[in-house]
């Protein structure tokens, strides 16, 4: 993302320089796109994926600090390399802190420098995606955890606004595993946890988020067009899960609250099934 | 406010399921809504009024005699065992527990009578109903024609207790009659391998003498306990003593030992009958009960099937959680609420 035809050139002639020499072993050729305006940036951003962004930070139409922000928002998971001159070095090592990868001052832009960032950049920032997804998962079910769900539900909540889906949220426990732990073993309060897990994969869909958010809870969000798609989803999912001795379900859905609205009645819907859902004659 | 319930079947020794609902009820209302603006009235009829004296009575709590034509006054009467005194009352619920009378005969046929009229009685002038499942349910709503917007599922609840430290025994809870299906109980264990013991616990019901015939006349007679009637204590013992519990019944309004065996850890066999499926859900082997060949090969299964055991026992576990007497008392409490 750079505005100056200038620099636009010197880059191009590194990365010439990069690939004929083969500077690296491994190197391969790379498709680049320019962008010479904040907001051209975040369009192309939205609409495709890369494998890093070095981002000028005296773009037009934004100004430093806050063009990095947008950057980094609109694309979490893509290096960011910020192109910064010698006079703004202190303003871009505050940025590798807040996120970017590394920066290149200008006036030293070769090839050399710029291959080993460019590189080291990419490789640093699939590392810490793979640990990040890590820590974003449940160990024993694999599911997410309660981590993963509230950094992958606050996207779907805004994948939700931005397309006005609607949001259903379902709040499931599994009550008696303290118990399974006293009278059986700990491998058979897992294995307990492994199999709801399992049943819950088994009726949700891929594209659902689900994750084990306690001990013996677990919550799912799923978008769906219609308030019907919504109805026939619970429906689908208890039916899916009547018959079965484990696990006890509230629900929520909405197309307004907040996200940790739906998440707190979902819960309630779980308390009330026990003490009030009673007049189907359901008590699942 | 004043709430009054007929106590009758929570007084005596031998308490039966109803006798253990109505304790639970009784006393759980009492405990947890300690709200000085309600006074609970428990009533005796006059059989079981003198041996209620022996029972302590919680604060806000009131002993009343209970006959058809002298009720207490209170906003809201609720008879636990589905039937109602023939006086007026200003509003009332009742519990079903099960249509026996109606659909089998499982009793004499005096008592399937006098126990059917009063049943519908209960049902015809009731604001509410509580069904202790949603099987009872559907009994009460097609065969005494209640409207389904008057019917509330309250399902029994289970006190939580300690894993016992299992035998080669076969357990079963239950009076000795028909409907617990105790001959063919007898001769599907029979078919057992040797070394395993059958405890039969539970009174002499309904006709018990031919069940009583069978068992003597049993080739595993010495393996076979006929324990009687056995209070709490000794009931808990055998929970905690049992390998597998067997209750294949040919109908149950709920089946509460089911969920006693499953908190105790213990994998049940039990029938596809009455409400027990939907107690037990895929937590039990649920069996045929009347083939005799059907309850020996699942008795056969669990007693050679160490996996099929495991999954039974924790699975068990996890559906025994899912009740509680907290839940069914809060639940009841919900219902008087739409009431008064």
């Amino acid at each position: 993302m750079e505005d100056e035809p200038d620099e636009i050139q010197l880059l191009e002639e590194a990365f010439l320089e990069i690939e004929e020499k083969r500077f690296s072993r491994g190197w391969q050729a790379c498709e680049r796109v320019y962008a010479v305006s904040l907001e051209e940036g975040l369009t192309v951003l939205a609409r495709d994926r890369f494998d890093v962004i070095l981002l000028d930070l005296s773009l037009p139409g934004g100004v430093s600090l806050h063009s990095f922000l947008r950057v980094h928002a609109q694309a979490p998971e893509t290096p960011i390399i910020v192109l910064t001159s010698s006079e703004d070095e202190p303003l871009a090592l505050s940025l590798v802190r807040q996120g970017a990868q590394d920066y290149l001052i200008k006036s030293d832009l070769d090839c050399a420098p710029l291959a080993r960032v460019l590189r080291c950049s990419i490789e640093r920032n699939r590392l810490s995606v793979v640990q990040q997804s890590i820590s974003l998962m449940d160990d024993l079910t694999t599911l997410y955890n309660h981590r993963g769900l509230t950094h992958l539900g606050e996207r779907h909540w805004n994948l939700a606004q931005q397309h006005k889906l609607h949001v259903l949220v379902m709040q499931a426990s599994l009550p008696g595993l303290d118990k399974i732990r006293e009278a059986l073993s700990m491998q058979e309060r897992d294995i307990a946890l492994i199999e709801a897990a399992d049943l819950l994969r088994g009726a949700f869909s891929e594209t659902d988020l689900i994750a084990r958010t306690g001990t013996e809870q677990f919550t799912a969000i799923a978008l769906l067009e219609t308030s019907a798609a919504v109805q026939e989803k619970i429906h689908h999912i208890s039916r899916q899960l009547s018959g079965l001795a484990t696990l006890q379900l509230g629900w929520a859905y909405s197309e307004e609250t907040r996200l940790e609205d739906l998440l707190t009645l979902a819960g309630r819907s779980l308390c009330e099934n026990r003490l009030v859902e009673n007049r189907a004659g359901c008590y699942l | 406010m004043k709430i009054a319930l007929d106590a009758t079947y929570s007084a005596g020794p031998n308490l039966s399921g109803v006798g253990v609902y109505s304790r639970e009820i009784l006393h759980g209302l009492a405990h947890m809504h300690p709200d000085p603006g309600v006074r609970w009235l428990w009533c005796y009829r006059p059989h079981r009024f003198l041996k209620s004296l022996r029972i302590g009575l919680p604060r806000r709590c009131g002993r009343r005699l209970l006959l058809d034509r002298l009720v207490p006054d209170a906003a809201l009467f609720h008879g636990l065992n589905q039937r109602l005194p023939s006086t007026p009352l200003r509003r009332s619920v009742t519990t079903f527990h099960d249509l026996f009378v109606l659909t089998g005969e499982y009793s004499s046929p005096e008592f399937r009578q006098r126990f059917a009229e009063q049943a519908r009685q209960a049902a015809a002038r009731s604001d509410l109903i509580i069904a202790v499942s949603a099987f009872t349910a559907g009994q009460v709503e097609q065969l005494l024609g209640v409207e389904r917007s008057r019917i509330r599922v309250v399902p029994h609840g289970v006190h939580p207790s300690s894993p016992g430290i299992p035998e080669k025994i076969i357990l079963s809870v239950g009076a000795l009659q028909k409907r617990k299906n105790t001959i063919r109980l007898v001769e599907a264990f029979e078919r057992c391998p040797p070394g395993w013991k059958l405890v039969l616990a539970g009174s002499h019901g309904y006709e018990a003498g031919e069940a009583l015939s069978r068992i003597e006349a049993s080739p595993r007679r010495a393996d076979i306990e006929l324990t009687g009637y056995v209070d709490d204590v000794t009931l808990q013992g055998w929970y905690g003593r049992a390998g597998i519990f067997a209750f294949p019944s040919l109908d149950e309004g709920f089946g509460m030992p089911v969920l006693e065996a499953m908190s105790r850890g213990i994998p049940v066999l039990t029938s596809n009958r009455g409400a027990l499926p939907e107690v037990s859900l895929d937590a039990a082997l649920l069996v045929d009960p009347e083939s005799t060949g059907a309850i020996a090969d699942g008795l056969r299964r669990l007693i050679t099937d160490e996996s099929l055991q495991q999954t039974l026992r924790r699975k068990g576990l996890l559906r025994a959680a899912q009740f509680s007497w907290e839940n069914a008392v809060k639940r009841t409490w919900q219902v008087y609420l739409e009431l008064v």
